[in-house]
């Protein structure tokens, strides 16, 4: 089994990296990889747990809470975080991480590929 | 696990905020305890960032800390700049030119490979 | 082998580079299908991003691949982002 990293640096809804990121991660959860996050500026958005978007049965942020709960790691970037009055990511969905590039260069020395999205 | 570490610049600078976010990133991957090797490198769009006018006072602070760190190498595809119309003589002398061959070089070489 | 995950507007540089890896796997994802990928061997394109913009006809000699393909072609190469 291979460990993969994603490092996603663009937010929800307004381009689909956060889709493919989440697609991506979700295959390879399923095949029974390890998957981490870093998010970077504003991919930091897509930890959010309130997003609203009435059209859409799921939102992005219901994306990344599935991918916690089915063992992936997600970690924020602090500093992208508290610029964005993300306050500590108080908002974020339970078991996504406010943490920094040095969590984020961990993932990188434990993993066997890396992707930026 | 150490890794060596290849990020390439591709976007123009102050469009958005890749151009120092990417070198706040490289302090941060030298720094941790796995004490990955960064290699920097500028193709594309980057490659305006090393004309000598350039404003360079938000990523001053990153380039010294990466020099204080380890060795650093900056290098800046030679057609990069050929097709932005950049001549060698135009850009600060901290960016070596190097040719495209050498630059897929830097792909196989490194183990992780970064777009910024 | 390096598998080059390619999406616009990197994608000049990027198949570029593609060419001159010998052992080059190429991935077009989100606008990246949209992409001129000749001269080029080893090309998969993602099968959503395709359909979705009605480019199944132009993406020549492709092969299409859903996400759990592009997890095991991730697996097996290391990536090259440009992306």
């Amino acid at each position: 089994m291979a460990n993969i990293n994603f490092l996603l640096t663009e937010g929800p809804f307004q381009t689909e990296k956060w889709s493919t990121a989440a697609q991506i991660a979700g295959a390879a959860l399923k095949k029974g990889h390890e998957v981490t996050f870093f998010c970077y500026l504003d991919g930091i958005y897509n930890g959010l747990s309130t997003q609203e978007f009435a059209e859409w049965e799921k939102v992005p942020g219901d994306y990344f809470k599935e991918l916690v709960d089915n063992g992936a790691e997600i970690v924020c970037c602090g500093i992208c975080v508290n610029a964005r009055g993300q306050q500590s990511g108080k908002f974020f969905s339970e078991g996504i991480k406010v943490g920094g590039i040095p969590d984020w260069a961990a993932f990188v020395g434990r993993a066997d590929r890396v992707i930026t999205l | 696990m150490e890794k060596n570490i290849l990020f390439m610049f591709m976007r123009a600078p102050f469009g958005s905020i890749y151009y120092t976010e990417g070198l706040r990133a490289v302090v941060g991957m030298m720094s941790g305890l796995d004490e990955h090797k960064v290699t920097c490198v500028y193709m594309g769009d980057g490659a305006f960032y090393t004309l000598k006018g350039s404003d360079k006072s938000e990523s001053a602070g990153y380039i010294k800390t990466i020099a204080d760190i380890s060795e650093s190498h900056y290098y800046v595809d030679r057609e990069s700049l050929a097709q932005r119309g950049i001549a060698e003589s135009d850009i600060d002398d901290m960016f070596e030119v190097i040719s495209r061959d050498d630059v897929s070089k830097l792909i196989s070489d490194n183990d992780v490979v970064y777009d910024f | 082998m390096a598998l080059y995950l390619i999406n616009l507007p990197f994608a000049g540089v990027g198949l570029d580079m593609a060419k001159r890896d010998g052992d080059a796997k190429v991935v077009l994802i989100e606008d990246g299908v949209y992409a001129d990928v000749s001269g080029l061997d080893n090309v998969y394109a993602v099968k959503e991003d395709v359909e979705r913009r009605g480019v199944a006809n132009r993406v020549g000699g492709a092969k299409i691949i859903d996400y759990d393909e592009l997890v095991d072609l991730i697996v097996d190469n290391k990536v090259v982002n440009f992306a």
